[in-house]
């Protein structure tokens, strides 16, 4: 096989994976339940099988290992505590709007931070952090009272959110030395265009 | 060779539990006794497990001497937990819904294993022995509650074992292959069983929506029909001869 000849199947695959990728559906999957959430397996599926929610858990390991230091671990240790007051709001029923503009507009924020290789002192860091944890868990809390078992739905979702968590740190990690981090900054501007995506009604 | 033996204990421990647990669960379902389901489909929850695994790797963190109260402590709260089983369900009663999940037993062992994990080691040896008590009585409160025997100590003795079990691999396996990030990767985890604990426990005291109700027209309601006619006749008086007097 000559090189052209595979230089024209690699097109051809990439082309192949692009369309397959249009292809996917431009709903916020991460809080749409259908037909009631049941036990662990529905709730550990749950965000991984919703785009925008693993979007911003993977950006938000993938920005705690870019800046370095303690905020590798107390970017993911706030995310899912203070998930938890919006999880509690969504549970009672508490009114809040533009959840799903918040969620958006959460990937692009942490994706553009990602991009520019922001390294805001670390209390902003949290405080944006927790804005954004607090839309992510109004979504999921809203629908834990109509869960069959709200106890394994609510351990499967929380792991989740950590292995994606973890994941990002990982994946931050290693392209942190490569190319002087630029794959990852390079990441980061994909995560904000993807959350552009979800601006789209 | 002593120390290879402490560092593999935690594991070979771990692996014969598991192994017995897999020989259990693959005896036929009509030939497992009412303990045999009960671990396999009650004690063998991620629930239960969580803030053992939890309670296991905090005491990994601190000095030998203070696991060994962490896990009198347990001991210690699992006996309190069946002493005083009545006066936890009076008390716990009043929460909604409390009843339909275990009063609450699941979230209140997942925050005080949580706590345990997220502070500061410095902090963990003194937590760890309360804490340990409260996961120790909820676990006993649970088994007491799940236990399908009705005052049968058997059940009671292998909860607690399989949950000491639990408890002492994960501290023997985390002591022995110890990392220095281990303590930053145990305190994301505890984040995670506060966030599950509170989520639960939250979603617990609200009440489910219930489904609304089909409109009347649309149902079909059998025409009412006595099916024991002779019970709303009035009594017949008997005679002293034995013949009915009508009333």
């Amino acid at each position: 096989m000559t090189s052209d000849q595979t230089r024209n199947r690699r097109t051809t695959i990439l082309l192949i994976s692009l369309f397959g990728l249009l292809a996917a559906p431009g709903v916020a999957n991460a809080h749409v339940i259908q037909a009631g959430a049941s036990g662990f397996q529905s709730g550990f599926v749950h965000p991984l099988t919703g785009p925008d929610h693993f979007l911003a858990m993977f950006a938000v390991g993938l920005w705690g290992a870019q800046m370095g230091g303690r905020s590798i671990w107390t970017l993911p240790v706030t995310f899912p505590l203070i998930m938890v007051i919006g999880g509690i709001m969504g549970i009672l029923g508490i009114p809040l709007v533009g959840i799903e503009l918040g969620i958006a507009l959460s990937i692009i924020a942490l994706g553009l931070a990602i991009a520019f290789a922001w390294k805001p002192p670390e209390w902003v860091a949290l405080l944006l952090i927790s804005v954004f944890a607090i839309c992510h868990g109004y979504a999921h809390g809203s629908e834990l009272p109509r869960a069959a078992d709200p106890a394994d739905f609510a351990i499967g979702f929380v792991i989740a959110t950590g292995f994606i968590h973890l994941f990002g740190i990982g994946v931050g990690l290693a392209l942190h030395k490569p190319y002087q981090g630029r794959i990852a900054r390079i990441l980061g501007g994909l995560i904000a265009l993807g959350g552009c995506y979800f601006l789209v009604p | 060779m002593n120390s290879s033996a402490t560092c593999w204990a935690g594991p070979i421990l771990g692996l014969a539990g598991a192994v017995a647990i897999v020989l259990a669960a693959l005896e036929p379902l009509g030939n497992q006794d009412l303990v045999t389901w009960w671990v396999l489909h009650r004690a063998m929850t991620a629930g239960n497990a969580l803030p053992l695994i939890g309670l296991g790797a905090a005491m990994a963190f601190v000095r030998w001497w203070q696991a060994g109260f962490g896990i009198a402590a347990f001991a210690a709260g699992a006996a309190f937990g069946f002493r005083t089983h009545s006066s936890f369900i009076a008390f716990m009663a009043f929460a909604p819904n409390a009843a339909d999940h275990l009063f609450l037993t699941e979230p209140i062992s997942l925050l005080a294993a949580g706590l345990l994990l997220i502070v500061p080691v410095s902090l963990t040896r003194w937590l760890v022995t309360p804490s340990a008590f409260v996961i120790g009585a909820m676990l006993a409160n649970k088994i007491a509650l799940t236990d399908p025997t009705l005052d049968g100590w058997r059940v009671s003795f292998i909860g607690v074992g399989l949950g000491l079990w639990a408890v002492v691999t994960t501290f023997l396996s985390i002591r022995a292959f110890y990392k220095a990030w281990l303590p930053i990767g145990f305190r994301i985890v505890g984040s995670w069983f506060i966030a599950i604990g509170l989520l639960y426990g939250g979603s617990s005291l609200v009440a489910r929506p219930t489904l609304p109700s089909l409109p009347d027209d649309n149902l079909a309601v059998p025409a009412q029909r006595n099916e024991f006619p002779q019970i709303d006749e009035p009594r017949r008086r008997l005679r002293p001869d034995g013949f009915s007097v009508e009333p």
